[in-house]
Order: C-alpha cells, then sequence, then structure tokens
C-alpha cells in the first residue's frame, strides 16, 4: 500500500461503547480490536458522515489517542489494520 | 382441495392457503395447534402463503410452523427486533427472552416457566425498537413423541398455558448455556453491550434491515438491564430463578 492512500466505512451501522467500536457489514458484526476501534473513531464512527480519510493522517491521530506505537512504526502497524479491515468488508480503500 | 387458515402472529394478520388431499384433515387439526393466534374478527390478511398438504398430515403440521413463523417475520422485516428466542410474561407487562441456538433449550426451557407464566413463544420474540413491547408469537410447541421421530404440534391451550396479562416489554434477556456437566446451580454471568451485540447478531433475523440496528439493539439490551449468560444443567433448576424476578 502506497502513500495517498485513503479510505472510508463501509459498513451501514456502527456503535461506540468505552473505546471500543462495533460494526455491521451486511448482517455481520465485527468487533474491533484497540486499533482497528482508533482507526475507525479518528476517520468517525457514523458511517453515514463517510467521507473519505488520508491514511497519512492517522498515525498521529491514532497516537493521540493510545500513546505512541510500540516497536514498529505506527504507520505500518494502521495499514496492516486497514488491510485486515477492507478484507473483513469494514472498508473500502482508494489509492 | 384447499382450505385458509387465518392467523395472526407477531402483529400481522396472515393467512395460510392449504392445499392438496389432505386439506381438510390439516385445517381441522391446525386450528387446535394454532388456537392462540386464529383470526376470527373478519379483518383482512396483510400477507398470504401456502402449504401443500399432499406429504402427509403429520408432515404438513410440521411444515406448518416454520411456514407461519417466516411468512410473519418476512412481513416484520425493518420493523421489528425479530430474535431466535424464547419469552414468558414473568409478571404483568414484564416479560423475559431467553436466546438459544436451535437445539440450545428453548422450547424445553418455555414448557418449564409457561406453566406458570403467560406464554409469549418457544421461537421468536418480536419486539418493537420503539417501546421493547413484544409481538406474541404463540405458536404450537413442537413435541417429540415417544418411538417415534415425528414431533407432534400441541396448543399451549392444550398444554394449559397461561396467556400474558398485558402486552408486556422486553424487562430481562438471557443467553441460555445448558450443559449435562454442569454441577452447580444456575449461575449469571454479565455480558457487556458490545459482546452482547455480537453473541445475538447471529440470532436475529435481517438486522441490517433495521433503522440504527446496532443502536436499536443496543438500547433494547441496556434499558432490559443488559444481556446475561445463565448457566444450569435443568429447565427445572431456572424456575426459582424466574420467580425471583417477578417478584422484584
Amino acid at each position: 500500500m502506497g502513500r495517498n492512500m485513503r479510505f472510508r466505512l463501509t459498513v451501514t451501522d456502527a456503535i461506540e461503547r468505552d473505546g471500543a467500536v462495533l460494526v455491521l457489514a451486511g448482517d455481520t458484526v465485527h468487533l474491533l480490536g484497540p486499533l482497528a476501534s482508533a482507526i475507525v473513531a479518528a476517520h468517525g464512527v457514523v458511517p453515514s458522515e463517510g467521507g473519505w480519510s488520508e491514511v497519512d493522517q492517522l498515525p498521529s491521530r491514532v497516537e493521540e489517542m493510545l500513546g505512541e506505537a510500540p516497536g514498529s512504526n505506527a504507520r505500518d502497524l494502521i495499514l496492516a489494520v486497514i488491510e485486515e479491515l477492507e478484507a473483513a468488508g469494514v472498508v473500502e480503500v482508494a489509492t | 382441495m384447499s382450505r385458509v387458515l387465518s392467523l395472526t402472529t407477531m402483529g400481522v394478520p396472515l393467512d395460510v392457503e392449504l392445499l392438496g388431499d389432505n386439506a381438510e384433515e390439516v385445517y381441522e387439526l391446525a386450528i387446535g395447534a394454532w388456537s392462540r393466534c386464529l383470526r376470527d374478527d373478519g379483518t383482512a390478511a396483510e400477507v398470504t402463503s401456502s402449504l401443500d398438504t399432499s406429504p402427509g398430515v403429520r408432515q404438513a403440521l410440521h411444515d406448518l410452523s416454520p411456514v407461519v413463523t417466516v411468512t410473519a417475520i418476512d412481513a416484520r422485516i425493518g420493523r421489528l427486533l425479530m430474535i431466535h428466542a424464547g419469552a414468558v410474561e414473568v409478571s404483568a407487562g414484564r416479560a423475559l427472552a431467553f436466546v438459544a441456538h436451535s437445539g440450545g433449550g428453548k422450547t424445553t426451557l418455555t414448557r418449564e416457566l409457561a406453566r406458570s407464566f403467560g406464554y409469549l413463544s418457544d421461537e421468536t420474540v418480536a419486539i418493537n425498537p420503539n417501546d421493547l413491547t413484544i409481538e406474541p408469537h404463540p405458536k404450537p410447541l413442537s413435541i417429540l413423541e415417544d418411538g417415534d421421530g415425528f414431533k407432534r404440534q400441541v396448543s399451549p391451550d392444550a398444554l394449559g398455558f397461561p396467556s400474558p396479562v398485558d402486552r408486556p416489554r422486553l424487562a430481562r434477556i438471557v443467553v441460555l448455556e445448558r450443559s449435562d456437566e454442569w454441577q452447580r446451580g444456575p449461575e449469571l454471568l454479565p455480558v457487556g453491550t458490545l459482546e452482547a451485540i455480537t453473541m445475538l447478531a447471529p440470532q436475529i433475523s435481517a438486522l441490517s434491515a433495521l433503522p440504527q440496528p446496532l443502536a436499536a439493539l443496543a438500547d433494547a439490551l441496556e434499558s432490559s438491564g443488559g444481556l446475561q449468560r445463565v448457566k444450569y444443567r435443568e429447565a427445572s433448576d431456572l424456575t426459582p430463578l424466574v420467580e425471583g424476578w417477578a417478584a422484584t
């Protein structure tokens, strides 16, 4: 995945409780892990307001929520999670 | 040969056209089994369905239950929260719903609790998401006959089940975890909202068709005290627990 990548939510509904996010894609619910929840929260949890978010803007916003990324580059971690979310049908990615 | 069986269930007036050579006999037996759902006030059906009785009377009576249930569910997609669950009215206006997968103990528990509490359903609990009122689905219970392999469709009236006193609202919801290996009395374990939705979603018909479905389900759960898992061995073990809930 390269620079200038964008993503948006493709789910039909989402809710947040105590920092954790649950999304509905089709009739399947996905309980997102902490990093995925932070990514969706940084983007905006409400699907109907779904414009595109720039992936490059995420690392600083996610680190504000979760603290500094351990070990690996924050962007790499975020890209890995976005890839998983795309495979699960939760987000759509564009470059 | 055909007969029309007119019912109302989950708030849906529906007709089932019984077709084939066994239609008359199936009709006569069905009006007994479905006594709690019979519609005889002259109102028109909102939806219709049909059932071929040619495979045999017992097969047709067996097949009638899913036909009615699915027809009613389809008519309320997007309007009601419909959970694969049993339910009883534990006290006037308050209902307990118990969720389990098929074969997970809903009917057995219903038979136990509905001897004392108002019978709402052993199959589907249809909840109005705006006020959590329940539209009853008082279908016949499927009871296995000894040495037969066929389940007989028995009316709740024939079983002596009381009817609900009032139009109840969802007051409590549990997930059944029955095990022959469970050695203690019933144990209740609370479940957080998001985990609860994850557990319940596979047991809900057309969840995505509701407006803001996750918020609706979260509201139903949080308004009814949150989902609880209940571990137990025998259905009769839960009766004192439910009696306690009824008294509070």
